[in-house]
């Protein structure tokens, strides 16, 4: 089913006529409605639920009622809406026309409903008909997970919605009737319980029973009452307990992080100071003067020898003993510094030229023996700076080992980074104060418990004497002309109103799964965390929840408002699955406290439904739309318009954007 | 109505010893009289309806007296 056109007239700030023709057939049904804060969104959503349901209170009507129509001479105000149910064509039509200027509620003449079905106008003069034809084409109860703004979300989205989702549940499968049922029958029970009384009256000594009858039902009414109350504290305590208890796990585990923390930080500690170490040697073997000279020559051999760097020092020792000797001799010139540190004129380089051919087994008998011992002498320092230079060159070594710590380092930062942010700012120090609070939470909820068990047994004694007393009633029942019927129709509704509780919790239960199937589809489409979170969870208490794929349910303290409001959108989309009629999706501001992911992921599956050929209509603000929303959309787009304001009168008009 | 809950609803009447067709009447009602304007005569219909069901109760139990007499 498609909503085909909408029309208003002088409904809240649209004064005069307004048209909206929705795209209906094609793949293209997403349409999207532009306005500001306060430029009227929200006033459609209002327009389609009164056109189809009217309005509780005439001061509701009074308010959708334009203000500048309401003081013309004939004020109208009136919602059209034509639904195209696969070619069969449906209009409602909703208006209050008055023939007086409206100055307050009581000039407001009677809302008319008028339908057509087919284009032929269905005949009636009992509203109720007509509203009994819109009804079955759009449940009330299934119309709200339907047509829904961001505050749906937003109730779905608080902690605790057990009672909501409960509700919600019933409408939508139609309990909400069964409720109203259990309610019905037990305020009629209490009109007839009067009835007895003074049918009572009437018999001999009827008065006498009619009276402790009275006050037996006082008494148990007040247990019930005294009851309730209790049961509504206990609840509290429940939701304060659990709360208490997510956030002591979260404690916990908060503590088993900090710990975590601390030995990482040890590490860390130690990996600094092994790389301190390591970077003053490193800067000890770089100042090196032999060393400075020495390795670009080293590294030149890297170069032809291919080699490990293990074998530098014997691999250089061979370079030297052939062809290298040439090259460290032209470093040595070059730099004009010899390798023990003298200056490198020629007299001294020709002694270093001898030493090594010295070294290398040459002929020194040219050298006189002053010569040949000085040679000596530096080819003992050449030998003892080589030495040096073989723990010299572990500088490779010693970078290699920087490099292991840098990365060491590295990681462990990155871990110490991960477990402050799983921390998020929980205070150890608290641990035990929750504890506290627990501990005196579960007293008080056992002391409420006792109560409630006392109340109870005075519940169940008094309506034992009840029962005693409807015998003695139904002993006298003879005396007086319709007393023992009225008995047994007050039995029969007390026990039918308990019965549809009954109905409604096992029907809610029955069904429970079905829609957290439903609801976990849109939400694996939507979380931003589909290989975390397996499934969306609806308790047995009809609270929320997510589980894991290692089967863990984290506490629902623990997940964020955007999360909330994820699995909020996911059940509302998973019941609406459920609902008689597939309706329209038309959202007021849907994305809420969203971020870029989830929004984009909404759009996405917002996109699949319009491709299965749900027409999708939402009220956007540019935010709404922003983060490659409206590129994801686009596609399925078939229409779109803006509500223009005007600030001086208020009024509003809606203009189509060419696409 | 849904198979699950039609059949919830007789479990429950079986249970609590009450006539099922009494708890269906009485949906019926609430279903034609669901909307807000439209609840008018719904407490008239009910009572009407349990007294006929009550009647019905009392007659059964007289017809069962009879037989044991």
């Amino acid at each position: 089913m498609k909503i085909k056109t909408l029309e208003l007239k002088n409904f809240r700030p649209y004064y005069g006529d307004i048209k909206l023709n929705f795209p209906v057939e094609g793949d293209t049904p997403i349409c999207l409605i532009h306005g500001h804060n306060g430029y009227g969104k929200t006033s459609l959503f209002y327009a389609l639920n009164w056109c189809l349901y009217g309005h509780e209170k005439l001061k509701d009507a009074f308010e959708y009622f334009n203000i500048s129509a309401r003081e013309e001479e004939r004020p109208s105000m009136s919602v059209k809406i034509v639904f195209d149910d696969n070619g069969r064509e449906i209009t409602v039509l909703r208006r209050i026309i008055s023939n007086k200027p409206i100055n307050s509620i009581r000039d407001l003449a009677n809302a008319e409903l008028v339908v057509f079905d087919k284009g032929r106008k269905i005949q009636t003069q009992d509203d109720q008909v007509l509203q009994e034809f819109v009804n079955d084409i759009l449940p009330l109860e299934a119309s709200q997970f339907s047509f829904f703004d961001g505050e749906k979300i937003e109730t779905y989205s608080s902690d605790n919605v057990a009672e909501e989702t409960q509700g919600a549940i019933a409408s939508v499968l139609g309990l909400t009737l069964l409720t109203k049922a259990q309610d019905d029958l037990g305020k009629l029970a209490i009109e007839l319980d009067r009835d007895r009384r003074r049918l009572l009256e009437r018999a001999q000594d009827g008065k006498v029973l009619a009276d402790e009858m009275f006050i037996l039902d006082q008494d148990i009414d007040e247990g019930r009452k005294q009851k309730s109350e209790r049961e509504l504290e206990y609840k509290k305590l429940l939701s304060v307990e659990s709360s208490l208890q997510d956030q002591l796990v979260s404690q916990e585990a908060a503590k088993s992080i900090l710990s975590d923390i601390k030995e990482l930080e040890e590490k860390i500690n130690s990996a600094n100071e092994r790389k301190v170490e390591l970077v003053i040697e490193i800067k000890e073997a770089s100042k090196s003067l032999y060393l400075d000279i020495l390795e670009p020559v080293i590294a030149d051999q890297v170069a032809i020898a291919q080699r490990s760097r293990d074998n530098l020092i014997s691999m250089h020792i061979e370079s030297v003993r052939d062809e290298t000797i040439q090259n460290l001799m032209q470093k040595i010139e070059q730099s004009g510094i010899c390798i023990c540190g003298r200056v490198a004129d020629t007299k001294h380089i020709n002694f270093i030229r001898s030493a090594l051919e010295l070294s290398d087994g040459g002929d020194a008998n040219h050298l006189n023996s002053t010569e040949i011992d000085q040679i000596k002498q530096l080819t003992t320092q050449l030998e003892s700076a080589l030495n040096l230079s073989r723990g010299k060159i572990s500088y490779a070594e010693l970078a290699a080992k920087l490099g292991l710590i840098e990365n060491e380092l590295d990681e462990l930062e990155t871990s110490l980074a991960a477990k402050k942010s799983q921390l998020g700012g929980v205070d150890e120090e608290a641990v035990s104060s929750l504890a506290g609070a627990l501990e005196k939470t579960q007293k008080d909820k056992r002391k409420i418990d006792q109560e409630i068990g006392s109340i109870e047994k005075t519940i169940s004694d008094n309506l034992a004497k009840k029962r005693k007393l409807e015998a003695k009633i139904s002993g006298i029942s003879g005396q007086v002309h319709g007393l023992d019927l009225l008995n047994c129709q007050l039995q029969l509704l007390e026990k039918s109103s308990e019965a549809f509780g009954e109905i409604v919790r096992r029907s809610a239960l029955a069904k429970q799964g079905e829609i957290q199937d439903a609801s976990t589809g849109f939400f694996r489409n939507i979380t931003n965390k589909a290989f975390g979170y397996e499934r969306m969870m609806i308790n047995d208490d009809f609270s929320f929840g997510v589980e894991t794929y290692q089967k863990t349910r984290p506490p629902m303290a623990l997940i964020s408002a955007g999360e909330k409001q994820v699995t909020a959108l996911s059940f509302i989309l998973g019941l609406n699955e459920f609902t008689r009629r597939q309706a329209p999706i038309f959202m007021d501001t849907p994305m809420g406290r969203l971020d870029e992911t989830h929004r984009r992921n909404v759009a996405k599956v917002l996109f699949d439904l319009a491709k299965m050929g749900r027409q999708i209509i939402l009220l956007v603000t540019d935010t709404d739309i922003a983060f490659g929303v409206y590129s994801i959309l686009k596609p399925g787009v078939g229409a779109e318009f803006e509500i223009v304001h005007n600030q001086e009168n208020l009024t509003s008009k809606i203009q189509k954007r060419i696409l | 109505m849904d198979k699950t809950i039609q059949r919830i609803i007789e479990e429950v009447a079986r249970e609590k010893g009450i006539d099922v067709g009494f708890l269906l009447r009485v949906v019926q009602l609430e279903e034609t009289k669901a909307h807000l304007t439209r609840r008018h005569g719904l407490f008239d219909e009910i009572r009407e309806i349990s007294r006929k069901y009550a009647q019905r109760e009392i007659d059964s139990k007289k017809g069962l007296e009879k037989n044991e007499d």
